[in-house]
């Protein structure tokens, strides 16, 4: 294991799990009860015939003693695949350590968690677009793949989400859980994160990757800030009024970011990477399970 | 482009300056760290508001740096005198005029005892004169001359500059006095035609001065005149100057005459011709006339001199020889009383006049009384004109029938001036007057144009005036300054053909009292100075030992933005520096 994923660390992912409250339709066996009956193992209840049911499912024991017939439900367990949408555009490799690390973590994570629960994760890198995805795989033998390949991850560019999120809705994929890991700055602002947002079809988890000296930065003086991914500069004489403005604007974006994620009904996980990862994980998987 | 006038220390000292300058704009300009960071949304936010409230929105930018740069360069040409194309054409002629009185030769006060060696006046303005020579532009002629009886001509415009520094350096004080009249005339007779003329006269302190000698002084009109003093004269001056119309009046130099000092005038024949006359104290800096009553020496040479002499190079003597009174002689006319009037008749001085007109001067304070001539009087023409020395022989004019003799004024000089047709004479019992002559110096008139007719015309005053009563007559052409000796007001005028319509010349000038003037007449107007010591047009004294200002051009009003726009952003970056401003 490398010293981005170390073993402890691995170790700890098989604790948590996910429950979907609302599983799509068809796709593999997996572990996630869906809600209406199936043909899965497990009975459920149940109900009496009706002309057209499948008369495998008859419970003849129940006719012998009752002499109705009724037909025995069973559980569907179905899988919830899980796309984890992770940026790796230039500004989260900018700082040491790169907030990229803590991305690739959280996107472990889930990976970790959905394979646990057989059901298939995929790794969607993004940037300027999207990258090139890992594709959905299964099972828990899979994990050190993902691991490899978010390890092998480099740094795509500028950010855009809106453009990478239409790239991603527009893929066939069956719908299931996407996780958004980003720090969300996106130049052209939260209007077009809230645009990219809107084009998912899936059930929705943010998670924001954020250091905490974000809304609070320790400068005094002159100083030429550059963006590491456009590399346009602004000069600012940095004072107590320009700091306090500064801290009115990243509260108005944290909380506008609050409200998109509210509105689109989704789990807003704020991830500070100065922290210990998966405590913080612990706000999602309240009780080691992620109700979706 | 030119640095006129800045001698290369001084050109040196404004590059060292400018380069300090822009070492200095340099550090001022803020070096900002450069910081990257995940996003500027935040910043940008921020900074939007709080750069709208900085003075120049900021001095963080090297197009700021640039801007100042500009503005340094901006205010390096303009003490440059940026010249364009057509000022470039435009050479500027310089004419020094050093005094070389032996008023010049005089020691310097407080140089110690060994006063032989200490500086002279002459050394401080000769210097002053090399640093003038230096500074100003190779692409400018400059010309030397120096007034003597004969101004003389040290060096021509065309002359190279070295050779005049030398010509320069080598000059020594005259035995006699010079004549400034003569010198100035000289100088503006070499500035005609010249562009951006200016001349500058270099001499010694203000009040004594063989400048001073001449009681009325011409300075040219439309040539800027600069007059520079030199030193403060020590005691035991000389002699300087000597008048001599009834009494003999010995001008004593600069400085202190110590009591004890007498005047001797001999001759060579009858010896003393005067009982020795004690010098009186005078004051520091000081000089004056002393008069020598009862010397009878009318046409002689004499011999003036200060005893005991001493050592020093000034003047303890000078020899003089007194000039004939023909002026008197008119006076003893006998169809004439006596004290009647001279009139200046002669030719070439009375010429037709075109347009007759009342010989009522304008400007005269008093009353003024025209009085036709009979008819049928013209003036005659005689072949011989006054001599304008007063030592040669005297050719007088014959007089006209009709004109009456005047009763002087006592106390006062005055001026009879007649025309062609007509006589205007100063009503006795009036004020003192300075009139002109309409008729007598036709404004187109060769000989008021020419400098000899000009300086005629002073030397003329000048004798008028020491026989108290007189005419003259001045140029109309040439506005002059004349100034009285005594508390006397002098109003300049213009006579009543100068005021016919059309001809434009100098009209409805009054008031010109001792100092600055300005005499105006239709679009045109000129400068005057009427000066107790000196009339000198458009000059500015420097005060003594205030050296030569070679011309630099003024600050114009861009010049003074562009230093405000600088000075504005300095502060900008001081503040910025101070952190006043986000």
């Amino acid at each position: 294991m490398s010293d981005l994923f170390p073993p402890d660390f691995v170790s700890a992912l098989i604790q948590l799990r996910i429950e979907a409250r609302q599983v799509p339709r068809g796709g593999h066996h997996a572990e996630h009860h869906a809600r209406e009956p199936g043909s899965g193992i497990e009975f459920r209840d149940y109900r009496p015939y009706a002309p057209g049911d499948d008369v495998r499912r008859v419970d003849w024991n129940l006719y012998r003693r009752f002499g109705r017939v009724f037909l025995r439900l069973l559980d569907e367990v179905r899988d919830l695949p899980l796309y984890c949408l992770t940026d790796m555009s230039d500004s989260l490799w900018l700082e040491q350590p790169p907030r990229a690390d803590a991305a690739r973590r959280s996107a472990a994570v889930m990976a970790a968690v959905s394979l646990n629960q057989l059901d298939a994760a995929a790794v969607f890198p993004f940037g300027a677009d999207l990258g090139t995805p890992l594709p959905a795989t299964r099972g828990k033998q899979n994990l050190h793949r993902v691991l490899a390949f978010l390890e092998g991850l480099t740094a795509l560019g500028r950010t855009d989400l809106r453009r990478s999120l239409q790239t991603f809705s527009r893929l066939p994929v069956k719908p299931g859980l996407a996780v958004v890991i980003s720090d969300f700055f996106d130049p052209h602002g939260l209007e077009a994160v809230g645009e990219g947002l809107a084009t998912l079809r899936h059930r929705l988890v943010m998670i924001r990757v954020m250091r905490g000296s974000d809304g609070d930065p320790e400068l005094r003086g002159e100083f030429r800030l550059a963006d590491c991914e456009s590399e346009e500069t602004l000069d600012v004489s940095v004072s107590d009024r320009l700091l306090d403005r500064y801290r009115e604007a990243y509260v108005d974006f944290e909380g506008g970011l609050r409200t998109l994620a509210a509105r689109r009904g989704a789990f807003l996980l704020e991830v500070d990477m100065e922290e210990a990862l998966l405590p913080q994980f612990g706000l999602l998987f309240q009780d080691g399970v992620l109700k979706t | 482009m030119t640095f006129f006038g800045l001698s290369p220390l001084v050109l040196a000292g404004l590059v060292a300056a400018a380069a300090a300058g822009l070492f200095l704009l340099h550090h001022l300009r803020i070096r900002p760290e450069v910081l990257r960071v995940p996003t500027l949304l935040f910043w940008r936010e921020a900074v939007e508001e709080t750069r709208a409230r900085s003075l120049f929105g900021s001095f963080r930018h090297p197009r700021t740096y640039a801007f100042l740069t500009a503005l340094a360069a901006l205010l390096a040409l303009s003490l440059a005198e940026p010249e364009t194309r057509n000022t470039q054409a435009e050479v500027r002629h310089h004419v020094l005029l050093l005094d070389l009185s032996p008023a010049m030769g005089a020691r310097l006060e407080g140089r110690g005892s060994q006063r032989t060696q200490a500086e002279r006046i002459l050394d401080l303005a000769r210097t002053s004169a090399l640093d003038y020579l230096d500074a100003v532009s190779l692409r400018d002629r400059i010309a030397v001359l120096t007034p003597g009886n004969e101004a003389g001509l040290v060096g021509g415009f065309s002359e190279v500059r070295d050779v005049l520094k030398r010509r320069v350096a080598a000059l020594e004080p005259a035995p006699v006095p010079g004549d400034l009249a003569r010198a100035l005339h000289r100088a503006a007779a070499l500035c005609r035609g010249k562009t951006r003329p200016r001349v500058v006269v270099l001499t010694g302190p203000g009040q004594p001065s063989s400048l001073d000698i001449q009681e009325g002084k011409i300075v040219p009109s439309g040539v800027p005149v600069q007059v520079v003093r030199h030193g403060r004269a020590g005691p035991d001056q000389g002699l300087v100057g000597v008048r001599y119309a009834e009494t003999l009046e010995v001008r004593v130099a600069s400085g202190r005459v110590t009591a004890g000092r007498t005047l001797t005038v001999t001759t060579g024949e009858r010896g003393n011709l005067v009982p020795p006359v004690k010098c009186p104290a005078l004051g520091d800096g000081t000089g004056a006339w002393i008069r020598i009553p009862g010397v009878e020496a009318t046409g002689e040479t004499v011999r003036v001199s200060l005893e005991p002499p001493d050592s020093f190079p000034h003047n303890d003597s000078l020899h003089y020889r007194l000039p004939l009174k023909q002026v008197r002689g008119v006076f003893l006319e006998p169809a004439l009383a006596r004290t009647a009037a001279l009139l200046v008749a002669a030719d070439p001085f009375l010429e037709p006049v075109k347009t007759p007109a009342e010989a009522a001067l304008v400007l005269a304070a008093g009353r003024v009384v025209a009085e036709p001539l009979a008819v049928g009087i013209r003036p005659r023409p005689v072949r011989n004109s006054i001599p304008g020395d007063g030592c040669g022989e005297a050719l007088l004019p014959p007089l006209y029938p009709g004109i009456r003799p005047l009763v002087p004024v006592a106390g006062a000089r005055l001026v009879l001036v007649a025309g062609e047709a007509h006589l205007a004479r100063v009503v006795p019992g009036e004020p003192p007057r300075l009139e002109m002559a309409p008729g007598l110096l036709h404004p187109d008139g060769s000989f008021t144009r020419s400098l000899a007719g000009a300086a005629f015309l002073a030397r003329t005053w000048e004798r008028l005036a020491g026989n108290r009563d007189g005419a003259v007559a001045l140029p109309e052409g040439e506005p002059m300054a004349f100034y009285l000796e005594g508390d006397v007001r002098v109003r300049v005028g213009s006579s009543a053909r100068s005021l016919a319509v059309g001809e434009g010349s100098l009209a409805g000038l009054e008031g010109l009292e001792p100092g600055l003037g300005v005499l105006e007449a239709g679009n045109e107007s000129r400068s005057v100075a009427v000066h107790p010591a000196g009339i000198l047009a458009s000059a500015a004294d420097a005060g003594p030992g205030k050296p030569a200002e070679p011309p630099t051009a003024p600050l114009r009003i861009w010049e003074w933005l562009v230093l405000l726009a600088l000075g504005l952003v300095l502060i900008d970056g001081w503040l910025h520096l101070k952190g006043r401003i986000p």
